[in-house]
């Protein structure tokens, strides 16, 4: 009966957010990624569905705040050791990369609050630690595949991989999200 | 799982990551997810007119792992060029440079946007290609729309031939790899002829659709409300 529970939870979560992705991708259209309206959709799409789920945050643990540095960190020294950092600038500070970085965080933080919080514990109580980390992590690449292309797969798989690690050495969700956030916001900041 | 397992999924993701980024293109920008920038597309023509890049590099035994790309957000056009892909006994320039369309039409639909003039020359202004097949350099110009999907074709002098495209993400970007440099140009898949106008872009098309998701999601919420308080209540 627990386990029944835990599959319906765990695919209710899963549509949750495969309809998020889905509005974001027909209220961004037709150039989905560079939508801030739809982004901002998603964003609380995943919230919400989160926060129906049970997920509520947790007091901030000053390891999993240190975790998350690390492994966002990792995330950039990975690109960085691959291609050079002599050439890496800062990126100006414009209108335009000050408008997007609060909204890269909050859909970073928003995915991670769903993926690696809510849906990864449906399915841990479900099909455990393994089973969670590997529908996270799978779902996580493919929900991207329509935004930045199907060359984009193995790097989310790896980053998604990554982030699930972090969820479980961490026990919680605030490791993973800082993560996230510090690489996406690389993704604006370093040229 | 016990945390030392999750510190061996930290190890192993990281040997990926680091492996990922060493197979995909030299110059490809540091991006695993995010809101992308994209202003509207310059048009040839228009106000602001599309730019132009080039970047020379001097002589050297081997030719750098480079990237070249016009200065709008995104790059309306680059090339990502590979390690020795040009002989760089004399400097090299790399050029991009938008330019009227020419009277052939593609046979796989309407242009796109703009049409990308890539070239290279040597020191003394001989026109330089890609110094074998296994040395493509990739093409990734910038759309009009992702849906439908555009292709990349190349322009011979004479006349057009589509490239197997991949999406390449924000703001509409697609990517070919060529053996050849030359003109390239994003192609509308449909009726052949002519060129497409090119639009602001955004909006909210098919209320419907939106309207239909944005219920189902409200279904989806309520049902997961209802079992997590009859979770609560049975604890």
């Amino acid at each position: 009966m627990v386990e029944r529970r835990g599959a319906l939870r765990s695919a209710l979560i899963i549509a949750g957010i495969v309809v998020a992705a889905a509005l974001r991708a027909a209220a961004g259209a037709p150039d989905t990624a560079a939508s801030m309206p739809a982004g901002v959709a998603f964003a609380l799409a995943l919230l919400v569905v989160a926060f129906a789920a049970g997920w509520r945050p947790a007091a901030p643990r000053a390891a999993a705040l240190a975790l998350g540095v690390g492994g966002g960190g990792a995330l950039v020294a990975a690109w960085l050791l691959a291609h050079g950092a002599a050439g890496v600038q800062l990126a100006p500070l414009n209108a335009d990369l000050a408008l997007w970085t609060p909204l890269v965080a909050l859909v970073a933080v928003a995915e991670e609050v769903a993926m690696r919080g809510a849906l990864f514990d449906a399915l841990r109580s479900w099909c455990g630690d393994g089973g969670a980390l590997f529908t996270t992590t799978v779902l996580f690449a493919v929900l991207h595949v329509p935004l930045y292309g199907i060359g984009s797969l193995p790097l989310d798989l790896a980053a998604g991989l990554l982030l699930g690690g972090l969820r479980i050495v961490s026990r919680g969700t605030l490791a993973p999200a800082i993560a996230h956030v510090i690489a996406d916001l690389a993704g604006g900041w370093l040229l | 799982m016990t945390a030392r397992r999750g510190w061996v999924v930290i190890a192993v993701s990281t040997v990926a990551l680091a492996l990922v980024w060493r197979v995909l293109p030299a110059g490809s920008p540091p991006i695993y997810d995010g809101q992308c920038i994209a202003n509207p597309y310059a048009i040839l023509g228009g106000s602001p007119a599309p730019l132009s890049a080039t970047k020379t590099f001097a002589a050297a035994g081997e030719f750098p792992p480079s990237e070249v790309l016009t200065g709008e957000t995104p790059p309306q056009a680059q090339v990502l060029i590979e390690a020795g892909t040009f002989d760089n006994s004399t400097a090299v320039t790399v050029t991009i440079t938008p330019v009227r369309a020419p009277p052939s039409k593609p046979p796989n639909g309407a242009l796109e946007g703009n049409v990308y003039r890539f070239s290279a020359v040597n020191a003394a202004g001989t026109e330089l290609e890609p110094a074998s097949p296994s040395l493509a350099v990739f093409v990734i110009l910038r759309g009009l729309t992702s849906s439908p999907a555009p292709t990349i074709d190349r322009f011979n002098g004479t006349s057009w031939t589509p490239l197997s495209t991949l999406n390449a993400g924000c703001g509409n970007t697609f990517e070919v790899t060529s053996t050849q440099l030359g003109e390239f140009a994003a192609v509308r898949p449909g009726a052949a002829g002519g060129t497409t106008p090119a639009t602001s872009g955004g909006g909210i098309p098919g209320v419907a659709i939106v309207g239909g998701l944005v219920v189902l999601l409200l279904i989806v919420v309520a049902v997961l409300f209802s079992l997590d308080r009859r979770r609560g209540a049975a604890r």
